[in-house]
C-alpha cells in the first residue's frame, strides 16, 4: 500500500502558540480520508503545511512520494477553506486558469471547463462573470476548477460548508466518483455525518493533537454499544441489576453494554418484574466515538460554532 | 513542475489581460495625459532654470594670450550689454589642441559651447554651428582687441562640430534629464497600479490558490511581468502618438538634440531601463504591499510610497547634476535610481558597456528583491516555518532542467 500523503510529527506554532503539536498523517492512495477536528483543533494548519503552503516548524511530510509539494502540485488540487476567485473573470476562464496554474494548457483547460459545467448542470454559466454568481455556484466553480487538470490527489478544506443539502448530496458524490476513477481524496470537516458516510478512514485532531487514526468502523469498535431501556415500573429492587453507569434520560435507561452481554441484565429485570416496555442495543456513531474520543469540551465547542452548518 | 518562467507567465498572462480589458485601464490610458501636463510643467521650470546655468566659451592658448582674450572678451561684454555672452575658461593648451578641443566640448561637466583655439598662427573657432555663428563676431572683436591693433580682418577659422546634427552638451544634458524623469513619472503611475492590483488580490483571497500551486516568487514575477506589460503598452501607445506627432507637426526649433549614443539605442535602453527600474521598484512595493493585511492598509501604505519614490528622484538629480564624484556613483549603482541615473548618462555619452553593466547589476538585484519579498511574504504574512527542503535560486531556476517530475 503506497501512501499519497506522509505526513510525520508535523509541529506548527504561531506567535508562540502551538496551532498543531505533532502530527502524523498516512493516507493511502487511492482512498477517501477525513480529517476531522472542532474549531480550532488545527485541521487547516496541518493541511497547509501538508501541501507546502507553509513549511512546518518541526517534522516532514512526503506527498505523492515528494518532499516537496510544489514539485508535484500539477498533480494536486486543493480547496482552500477560504473561497476565493477572481470576481471579474468568466466562469469558464476562471477554471481554466485554475488548470494552467497547474500545468494545464489553456484551452485544453477551456474545453474542460465547458465539459464539467455541462455534467454539473451549470453549462449556462460557463460565460457569466463569477460575481454574478451566488456563494454556492461560485463555490461550485471553484471546486471544479480544483479538479480540472485531474488531480491524483484532491485536498479539499470544509468542502460541504456554505452547501445546501442537494448539493452537499452531489458533492458526496462527485467525490466518490473521483475515488473510483483512482484519485486519492483528503478532506477536513467538522460535520461527523459526512466523515462517516464517505470517509474509510478518519482522523481526530483536537487541540493540534490526532486522537484517533483509522477506520470508521474501529473508531466505533472502541465504544461499547448503548442499551436504551423502557420500563413500565419506575422503581423497584431491579435497579439495583442494572450497570452502575445507567443514566435516566427522558423516562428511559442509558447505559453501556456490558461486556459479559445483554442477557443477564435481561433475566435479572424479568425475574424482578421491572416490565420491559422496549429495549434497543445501538451501535454507537461516530459521533459518539468522536466526542469519546476528542472529549466533550471540544465537542461543546464544536456544537456551537458549527449549528449552522449541519444541514 | 512547471518552472519560474512558466509559472510566473500564467499568472502575467491573466492579469495582463484582466488589467487591460478592465475598465480601470482607460483610466490608466488617461494618466499619461495628466503626466504630460506635469511634465509640460516641469519641463518650463527646468527650461528656465537651464537658462541660467552658466554655459562658456573655453580658450585653449597659453597663459598670457588667453588672459588677453579674457578681459577684452569681458570688456565687450560691458559695452554691449544686453548681449547674451559667454564667461570665458582658460585651458592651458597640450600638444594636441584641436582633440584637446573636441574632448573639452564632448565633457557635460563642463557646460562649454564652443571652443577657441588660438595655439598657431590662425585661430580658430570649434563648435557646433549655432554656437559658432552666434559667438564669431564678438569672438572676431575680441580678438582683435587683444591684440592691440583693431584690425577686422584678422582671420578666424571655424570647425564646426555637428556631424551627427549632433546638439550642444548642456542640450543633451537636458535631454538626459528630460528622460530620467519620464522615467520616474512612468514608475509612480505604475506603482498606483501596481497597489490596486494587490488590493483587488487581497479582498479576492486568491492568494491561498495560488500559492498552493507556484512558488511565491514565481507569483511576484508574475504579476511584475503583467505591470511592466501593461506599461508598455500604454507607454508604446504614447511613445508612438507623440513621435507622430513630433515628426508631423513639430517647427524645425524645437529640433531635439540627438543623444550621444544615437537614438535607437537610446529608444531600446530606454525600454530596457524602465523594465528594470519597474522590476526593482515594483518588487520592493509588491514586498511592501504583500505584507499588508487587508486592502485597507495596501492604501495606507502608498502614502509614503510615493514619498518615498520623490525622494529617489530627487536623490538622482542630485547624482545627475553632480555628474562625478561619490554622488554619482552611489545615485548609479543604488537599484532604484540607477535607471535614471544611467538613462540620462546614455544622452549624454556613447559609451554602451556601462549600460550593459548596468542592466546586468538591476537584474542581479530585481531577482534578490523578489527572493526577498517572497521570502518575508512566506515568512512573516504565512507564517511559515523553518523546516523545509533547500529549494533552488530565483537565478539559478532559470539554468536548470526541469525537476525531477513533470507532467
Ligand atoms: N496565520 C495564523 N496566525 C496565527 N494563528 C493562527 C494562524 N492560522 C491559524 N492559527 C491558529 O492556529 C490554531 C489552529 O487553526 P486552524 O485554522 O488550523 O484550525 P481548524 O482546525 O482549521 O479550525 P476550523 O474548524 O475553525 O477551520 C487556531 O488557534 C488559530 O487561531
Ligand atoms: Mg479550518
Amino acid at each position: 500500500m503506497t501512501l499519497a500523503i506522509d505526513a510525520r510529527g508535523l509541529v506548527k506554532r504561531f506567535e508562540g502558540k502551538t496551532a498543531v503539536n505533532g502530527v502524523d498523517l498516512a493516507v493511502p492512495e487511492g482512498m477517501i480520508y477525513g480529517v476531522l477536528g472542532p474549531n480550532g483543533a488545527g485541521k487547516t494548519t496541518s493541511l497547509r503545511m501538508i501541501l507546502g503552503i507553509i513549511d512546518p516548524d518541526e517534522g516532514t511530510r512526503t506527498v505523492l512520494g515528494n518532499p516537496r509539494p510544489l514539485e508535484v502540485a500539477h498533480a494536486i488540487g486543493y480547496l482552500p477553506e477560504e473561497r476565493g476567485l477572481y470576481q471579474s473573470m468568466a466562469v469558464r476562464e476562471m477554471i481554466a486558469f485554475m488548470g494552467a496554474l497547474r500545468g494545464l494548457p489553456l484551452d485544453q483547460g477551456r474545453r474542460r471547463a465547458d465539459k464539467l459545467l455541462t455534467e454539473y448542470d451549470l453549462g449556462d454559466v460557463g460565460r457569466k462573470q463569477i460575481r454574478t454568481l451566488s456563494k454556492g455556484m461560485a463555490q461550485t466553480v471553484q471546486l471544479l476548477g480544483t479538479l480540472v487538470h485531474d488531480p491524483k490527489l484532491i485536498v479539499l478544506d470544509e468542502p460541504f460548508s456554505g452547501l445546501d443539502a442537494i448539493n452537499q448530496g452531489r458533492l458526496e458524490t462527485l467525490i466518490r466518483a473521483r475515488r473510483d476513477a483512482g484519485a486519492t481524496i483528503l478532506f477536513s470537516t467538522h460535520v461527523i455525518a459526512h466523515a462517516e458516510r464517505l470517509c474509510s478512514e478518519i482522523s481526530i485532531i483536537a487541540g493540534g493533537k490526532v486522537r484517533y487514526a483509522g477506520s470508521v468502523d474501529a473508531a466505533r469498535d472502541r465504544l461499547p454499544s448503548r442499551v436504551v431501556l423502557r420500563t413500565r415500573a419506575k422503581e423497584g429492587a431491579w435497579r439495583a441489576d442494572l450497570p452502575p453507569d445507567t443514566t435516566p434520560v427522558d423516562g428511559n435507561w442509558h447505559f453501556a453494554l456490558p461486556s459479559t452481554g445483554i442477557e443477564s441484565v435481561l433475566q435479572a429485570l424479568i425475574t424482578h418484574g421491572a416490565g420491559i416496555e422496549n429495549l434497543t442495543v445501538e451501535r454507537p456513531g461516530l459521533h459518539d466515538a468522536f466526542i469519546a474520543i476528542a472529549g466533550a469540551d471540544a465537542e461543546a465547542a464544536m456544537n456551537m460554532a458549527s449549528a449552522g452548518d449541519m444541514a | 513542475m512547471m518552472n519560474l518562467f512558466t509559472s510566473a507567465l500564467v499568472i502575467a498572462r491573466r492579469d495582463y489581460r484582466a488589467t487591460v480589458m478592465s475598465r480601470l485601464f482607460y483610466v490608466f490610458m488617461l494618466f499619461p495625459l495628466v503626466l504630460l501636463i506635469f511634465g509640460g510643467i516641469f519641463g518650463y521650470v527646468m527650461a528656465s532654470s537651464k537658462a541660467e546655468a552658466p554655459a562658456y566659451l573655453a580658450i585653449i592658448a597659453e597663459p598670457d594670450r588667453a588672459a588677453q582674450f579674457e578681459q577684452s572678451y569681458a570688456a565687450l561684454h560691458s559695452k554691449l550689454s544686453g548681449e547674451n555672452f559667454e564667461g570665458v575658461k582658460i585651458i592651458a593648451p597640450l600638444s594636441n589642441a584641436a582633440g584637446q578641443a573636441l574632448a573639452v566640448l564632448a565633457d557635460t561637466r563642463q557646460q562649454v559651447n564652443a571652443v577657441l583655439v588660438d595655439t598657431g598662427a590662425t585661430p580658430r573657432l570649434v563648435g557646433p554651428s549655432a554656437s559658432v555663428d552666434r559667438l564669431r563676431p564678438g569672438v572676431l572683436l575680441a580678438l582683435g582687441n587683444a591684440g592691440k591693433e583693431a584690425t577686422p580682418e584678422m582671420p578666424l577659422a571655424l570647425t564646426r562640430t555637428d556631424p551627427a546634427g549632433s546638439g550642444v552638451a548642456s542640450d543633451r544634458a537636458g535631454l538626459g534629464y528630460g528622460a530620467a524623469v519620464f522615467l520616474f513619472w512612468l514608475n509612480m503611475l505604475l506603482a498606483n497600479m501596481m497597489l490596486s492590483n494587490l488590493v483587488e488580490e487581497k479582498s479576492n483571497k486568491i492568494m491561498e490558490v495560488l500559492i498552493a500551486a507556484l512558488r511565491v516568487d514565481a507569483i511576484f514575477l508574475g504579476k511584475l511581468i503583467a505591470m511592466v506589460g501593461t506599461a508598455l503598452t500604454i507607454v508604446t501607445a504614447y511613445v508612438g502618438l507623440g513621435t507622430i506627432g513630433y515628426l508631423l507637426f513639430a517647427p524645425p526649433e524645437l529640433a531635439l538634440p540627438v543623444p550621444a549614443i544615437g537614438w535607437p539605442l537610446f529608444i531600446v535602453l530606454g525600454y530596457a531601463y524602465f523594465i528594470m527600474n519597474y522590476m526593482v521598484v515594483g518588487g520592493i512595493f509588491i514586498g511592501i504591499g504583500a505584507q499588508a493585511s487587508s486592502p485597507r492598509e495596501v492604501q495606507t501604505i502608498s502614502m509614503p510610497v510615493t514619498m518615498a519614490q520623490m525622494l529617489v528622484l530627487l536623490f538622482a538629480s542630485t547624482a545627475i547634476k553632480t555628474h562625478e564624484g561619490w554622488q554619482w556613483w552611489l545615485g548609479a549603482l543604488f537599484p532604484p535610481s540607477s535607471p535614471l541615473v544611467m538613462y540620462n548618462q546614455a544622452a549624454i555619452s556613447a559609451k554602451l558597456w556601462p549600460h550593459l553593466l548596468t542592466l546586468g547589476w538591476l537584474m542581479l538585484c530585481a531577482a534578490l528583491v523578489i527572493r526577498f519579498a517572497a521570502a518575508r511574504f512566506r515568512k512573516y504574512v504565512l507564517k511559515s516555518g523553518p523546516a523545509r527542503e533547500k529549494r533552488r535560486g530565483l537565478l539559478r531556476a532559470q539554468w536548470t532542467k526541469r525537476a525531477t517530475t513533470s507532467r
